[in-house]
């Protein structure tokens, strides 16, 4: 059933922001927050009344809104090959929370609507069919194209009629030559276009003009890119998209999209994906060619790459086990580390250039040297899925291609296979999504807070998370559970700049989540820090900072939290949430501030552990999968952009 | 399976290219190659120009012409010997683009605008799709069990409070303690499922619940609550018609198809039995 808002001001404002503990006056001696240093009566200072906003005339992201910047249908060519028949027009009704029927003729509909889309056809095939466009004044010179058009303007039936009549001059090759002309050919990328166009419904859902940029230097090194639209079709239409026939060189992208901008006054981005499967590439520290990174080169790759995408269905790309050695979540979590897309194996060196938390930290390094830093990069999710379908979900994991969508054996058989290289169907993840701060539901908006870095990435479920960075946040902050209030009064959000340091200060951060309705539990909050010691070298960290069950779960000396527990029964696949919070807030002070060194730092949530799509796999076919190497559980994840820091 | 290898174009590429020239060598031994004629047409020139200039904004240099001319001429001839070959025939990928395009081609065939009075049948046929959601103002106060040893008694407490008109809090949470006229799905969207269908059954006025949602226990109150209903035309009618046009366009892709399937006699032969899983 669709759900028409007709008349209805959807009052997203609402939300998260008069929380409810702002209502206050409680009476005396009932135990109503779980903050022990907080007085009774404190919160009375900040008593509001319903209705009353704190944030009327303020421009506040009011809840994140949730969308996919990266999906592929069957007019991409390798996902038509794969079997898929979904149009990008199915791909848009499926995330506006439609029912459709998927390429494999099962029924599927996401667990709730998405509030935007972006999907990202290969344009290398995007350019170049011919058709008919319709009362075209020149067009319609021609005695044989009017007569056509009007039999289409008739109807079907006529319309049918006419089509089979073009198709027959075609193949007899006696259509008229205005049809033939170039200048009239309509494109895959017009249509899309079109498509776009119709569903996008500023203020309820946003449906973006894009696509991806597919580089496969070299044989199968990961260095695409979707290239988001913040214009609409009247700018998107003046030029075809970038294809890699022009150049796989990711700078001739960006000279691309400059010469784009120039041309049409419009604004674009490019979302670099799948670092881990760029045998080295993604974040080398050299130019495509080979050569010295240039202070230019930083500034431009900055300029037109603000996000990254951390984790989609060909595995995470935030962090590696090796590269991160403290990292115990880090550990088997989703890692794709065995080649590139064409499985070509990778040798000793590579694993350094592809993935994010490293390029963050060479980020900082090359910014001293050079003066700019090409790798300020905020973190997006992303599903890349090649079926149409946008579904991140563990119980209702659709697959990367139409031959995984659910079937008994996906796991067990081969996702990927390049002679005896194999990545298997088990390893696929089911992820993710981009959670962003916008001020409303409009391409304007979402591309701002994009280009602003003000969004997170989730392994799929749509947790709520907030995180600043200030001199001046307190506990009371954290109390008082209305983070964006203090948030943005106090500090700056995610994906920003700290100001400079006042004497004798650290850097605060204010940082929350809320549970996804939908999902398990919150396990904790950390905060990641990475930075540039006084010695040059790069070093981070990893603070748990907030977590659940605190009454009982203590942190070690070493800085560790005891496991939250697990509470999944894999026979059901199901959980109970009787582990963990639904939600957390703090606010965390760094220990270790060096206010002459750069630094960044980037929040982690993490749920409790919940059933693997390949549990709920196990569940539904009733098949056993004995293999120990498959994972059955998983903790479900958002990593945020990061602040940084600069003396 | 081996529609399910990955498909990234490139590696195709590559795949072809090894095809080809092994191809090539073998078919080729010994054959007497008659120069062919190619004519690069002012047409054609025109078009490679314009192919350019749609994507970089700018006519090509004489250097570029010269190069797109160049890459025209190196790949008309491969696309030539490849026709000769016959290579065209039995690759996925030709075959699938010529079908998108004949696809392609049938679907400009686009359907005129609906009247008014099919939109409205089409509506009234389908009223069940077109539904105005139901829209809730809401307080609510939170509690969450965890922290409670009897949350029940306190709930109860709190509900008395509440009747007689005092404020209370309930346990800290970011969750919002107001909606102002929020559509259901958003409801669902901040609170789940559970809590947003509760609010159904819930009279307008007095606290109500306790009420369950995927964050513990609420007491509610609603100020305004107006029950799902068949939209009308005008609050549909984007909606309406952009259905009505794709059902037509489906439906005329589908006869179009019937009357060349038609054409066709179809035989299969079934080779010994297999299991197709």
């Amino acid at each position: 059933m669709k759900a028409i808002a007709a008349g209805v001001a959807v009052s997203v404002a609402s939300i998260l922001q008069v929380a409810a503990v702002a209502q206050a006056q409680q009476p005396a001696g009932q135990i109503i927050t779980d903050i022990a240093d907080v007085q009774p009566a404190d919160p009375n200072k900040f008593y509001k009344e319903p209705g009353y906003s704190p944030y009327a005339g303020k421009h506040f992201p009011a809840r994140p809104l949730f969308g996919d910047q990266h999906l592929h249908t069957g007019w991409s060519v390798d996902a038509g090959l794969g079997g898929a028949t979904l149009s990008p027009e199915d791909a848009v009704r499926f995330a506006r929370g439609e029912q459709v029927t998927s390429s494999s003729g099962q029924p599927v509909r996401l667990s709730r609507p998405l509030d935007w889309v972006a999907v990202t056809d290969h344009s290398d095939a995007m350019g170049t069919i011919a058709a008919i466009r319709e009362g075209n004044a020149e067009m319609m010179k021609d005695p044989t194209l009017k007569r056509w058009h009007d039999m289409m303007s008739q109807g079907p039936e006529e319309g049918t009629k006419a089509t089979m009549e073009v198709v027959a001059a075609q193949a007899n090759k006696k259509l008229p030559p205005a049809l033939v002309d170039p200048k009239w050919a309509k494109t895959y990328w017009d249509k899309n276009i079109d498509i776009m166009e119709k569903y996008n419904e500023p203020g309820r859902f946003t449906a973006f003009i894009a696509y991806e940029w597919t580089s496969n230097a070299g044989g199968g090194n990961n260095l695409h890119r979707n290239v988001i639209y913040r214009d609409n079709q009247d700018k998107a239409r003046q030029v075809l998209p970038m294809t890699t026939f022009q150049s796989d060189n990711p700078e001739a992208l960006w000279k691309w999209m400059a010469d784009w901008e120039k041309k049409t006054g419009g604004q674009l981005l490019a979302i670099p994906h799948n670092g881990n499967l760029s045998n080295g590439r993604m974040f080398e520290l050299q130019t495509f060619m080979g050569g010295p990174m240039t202070r230019d080169w930083a500034e431009m790759r900055q300029k037109y790459e603000r996000l990254f995408e951390a984790i989609q269905m060909k595995g995470q790309s935030e962090s590696h086990p090796s590269l991160s050695t403290t990292d115990e979540f880090a550990v088997g979590y989703e890692i794709w580390d065995r080649g590139n897309l064409a499985m070509v194996p990778k040798k000793p060196g590579m694993i350094e250039h592809e993935y994010l938390r490293q390029a963050l930290k060479d980020g900082l390094k090359v910014d001293q040297d050079l003066g700019a830093n090409p790798f300020k990069y905020g973190m997006a999710g992303g599903t890349d899925t090649h079926n149409g379908l946008t579904a991140a979900e563990e119980d209702n994991f659709y697959g990367k291609f139409v031959g995984s969508e659910p079937r008994k054996d996906r796991w067990q058989e081969d996702a990927i296979k390049f002679g005896d290289r194999v990545v298997k169907g088990w390893e696929m993840t089911a992820a993710g999504y981009t959670g962003v701060w916008a001020t409303e539901n409009t391409r304007a908006a979402i591309w701002d807070a994009m280009q602003r870095r003000e969004t997170y990435a989730t392994s799929g479920p749509r947790m709520i998370v907030r995180f600043f960075g200030g001199y001046d946040f307190t506990k009371r902050d954290a109390a008082l559970r209305s983070p964006a209030i203090a948030g943005y009064n106090k500090g700056v959000a995610m994906g920003s700049d700290l100001p400079k340091a006042p004497t004798g200060k650290a850097p605060t951060f204010l940082v929350a989540a809320v549970k996804d309705p939908y999902s398990g539990n919150l396990d904790r909050i950390q905060i990641i820090k990475g930075w540039l010691d006084a010695n040059g070298k790069l070093q981070e960290k990893i603070y748990n900072v907030a977590w659940g069950d605190a009454d009982t779960r203590k942190l070690q000396a070493n800085g560790k939290l005891p496991s939250v527990g697990n509470t999944v029964d894999l026979e059901t696949a199901s959980w109970t949430n009787t582990i963990g919070d639904p939600e957390l807030i703090t606010v965390w002070k760094d220990p270790e501030f060096n206010p002459t060194v750069k630094a960044f730092y980037y929040a982690r949530v993490l749920e409790i552990p919940t059933p693997r799509w390949t549990a709920y796999d196990a569940a539904y076919f009733k098949v056993k999968i004995s293999d120990p190497k498959v994972p059955m559980t998983t903790q479900e994840r958002a990593f945020t952009s990061p602040i940084w820091y600069s003396p | 399976m081996v529609r399910r290898l990955l498909r990234e174009p490139l590696l195709h590429f590559f795949v072809a290219g090894i095809l080809l020239f092994g191809a090539y060598a073998v078919l080729h031994r010994g054959s007497a190659n008659a120069p062919d004629e190619i004519v690069v047409s002012s047409g054609q020139l025109e078009n490679l120009k314009l192919q350019f200039e749609r994507v970089w904004r700018r006519p090509a240099t004489e250097v570029e012409l010269q190069t797109l001319v160049d890459n025209f001429v190196k790949e008309e001839i491969f696309y030539r010997e490849g026709l000769t070959l016959g290579l065209d025939r039995d690759d996925p990928v030709v075959r699938r683009r010529i079908g998108q395009k004949l696809e392609f081609i049938v679907e400009s065939a686009e359907p005129p605008l609906p009247s008014e009075a099919e939109l409205q049948a089409w509506l009234h046929a389908h009223a069940g799709q077109y539904q105005i959601e139901p829209v809730y103002s809401l307080r609510q106060v939170y509690f969450d069990p965890a922290r409670h040893d009897d949350v029940d008694a306190v709930i109860a407490a709190a509900k008395r409070a509440l009747d007689t008109g005092k404020i209370i809090a309930g346990d800290a949470t970011m969750l919002p303690a107001s909606l102002e006229d929020v559509a259901a799905t958003e409801a669902q969207r901040v609170f789940g499922t559970e809590f947003s269908k509760a609010l159904g059954a819930l009279p307008v006025g007095a606290w109500h619940g306790p009420v369950r949602s995927a964050f513990g226990l609420h007491l509610v109150t609603l100020s305004k609550s107006s029950a799902a209903r068949p939209a009308t035309l005008a609050e549909a009618r984007a909606e309406v018609e952009r259905d009505l046009t794709t059902a037509r366009l489906q439906e005329a892709n589908a006869a179009f198809y019937d009357r060349l399937r038609a054409k066709y006699a179809v035989r299969i032969e079934r080779g010994p039995a297999t299991d197709p899983g």
